[in-house]
């Protein structure tokens, strides 16, 4: 697995489509599509919609990278602004920098998009 | 050469970007001021930059939109503060989103085809996870867009953080 973060806007999917040659019609945005496809784009997306449901977003990427354990994962980076009033803001805001903590330390390489130029972090 | 500087507030990118443009080997110093002055509060805080500035030897000229339009000498060094600040003037109270991108883009490029060196500061808006409404969706989404393409033509590229540059883009990172 590899995880490309960056803020909103900066190019991860363009940048990620070309180092890893993959199409936009292999990419999913939700944990059930993203089991068969090569890249998994906007985490941060899929965790608000896990959230609602009262699903852990923890344990359907851990279920995820069993079943595709070289998937491509995309996630905006959302934890600098400032705390949301809303308590479930605040709770998406803290589980998507987390899952992010928790995909790094797994990840074969974890790289960062600016401007669309990337940064390799690990 | 162009450098593209990027920052939050208060990361410290404008005085980076002045260290910038004082190594620039360029005869004339050029300080292109892109914000509206709306009140007095504005005016006093523009009277008292320019005095520092000056002591720098920048020349100011304020031009908040179309700054293609702007001429000065070919052996300039510019600095253009902030394409935040433009890009709001463009679309909010110039021509319109209709084409903003081109315009401003081109007007950019028009700068650094006719300066010697151009230095281009402009912000960081995009991780504090908060969904705006349309128009200001729309706003952030052209400013990105705008900052990419620029790190593309641009030779250097840097994020200032605690005012810190980070070097994504150039080999002038030794020297600062």
């Amino acid at each position: 697995m590899r995880l490309i973060i960056g803020a909103v806007g900066q190019g991860k999917m363009l940048y990620s489509m070309k180092a890893y040659g993959f199409e936009e019609t292999e990419r999913a945005s939700s944990f059930e599509k993203a089991s068969k496809a090569k890249c998994f784009t906007h985490l941060e997306s899929a965790v608000r919609a896990a959230l609602k449901e009262e699903k852990d977003p923890f344990f359907l990427t851990e279920m995820l990278l069993q079943n595709n354990p070289d998937i491509i994962i995309l996630c905006d980076e959302v934890g600098c602004g400032v705390v949301p009033i809303d308590r479930e803001e605040r709770r998406w805001r803290e589980t998507v920098g987390r899952l992010c903590c928790w995909l790094a330390e797994r990840a074969e390489s974890v790289e960062r998009i600016f401007c669309g130029i990337p940064m390799r972090l690990k | 050469m162009m450098s593209l500087i990027s920052g939050g507030s208060g990361s410290g990118k404008s005085a980076f970007a002045e260290q910038c443009v004082v190594k620039s080997a360029a005869a004339h110093r050029i300080y292109l001021a892109t914000m509206e002055v709306w009140g007095e509060e504005d005016r006093q805080r523009v009277c008292r930059h320019r005095e520092m500035r000056r002591e720098k030897g920048f020349v100011t000229i304020e031009q908040t939109k179309n700054v293609q339009e702007v001429v000065f000498p070919s052996d300039s060094v510019l600095l253009l503060e902030d394409l935040s600040n433009l890009t709001a003037n463009e679309c909010f109270g110039g021509a319109g989103w209709e084409g903003a991108f081109e315009r401003i883009f081109n007007g950019i490029l028009s700068l650094n085809a006719r300066a010697q060196d151009l230095v281009v500061v402009t912000n960081e808006l995009f991780s504090d996870g908060i969904q705006y409404a349309e128009e200001t969706a729309q706003y952030l989404d052209l400013l990105a867009r705008l900052n990419r393409a620029l790190a593309e033509r641009a030779d250097a590229v840097y994020e200032v953080v605690a005012g810190i540059p980070i070097c994504w883009k150039g080999a002038q990172r030794e020297l600062f």
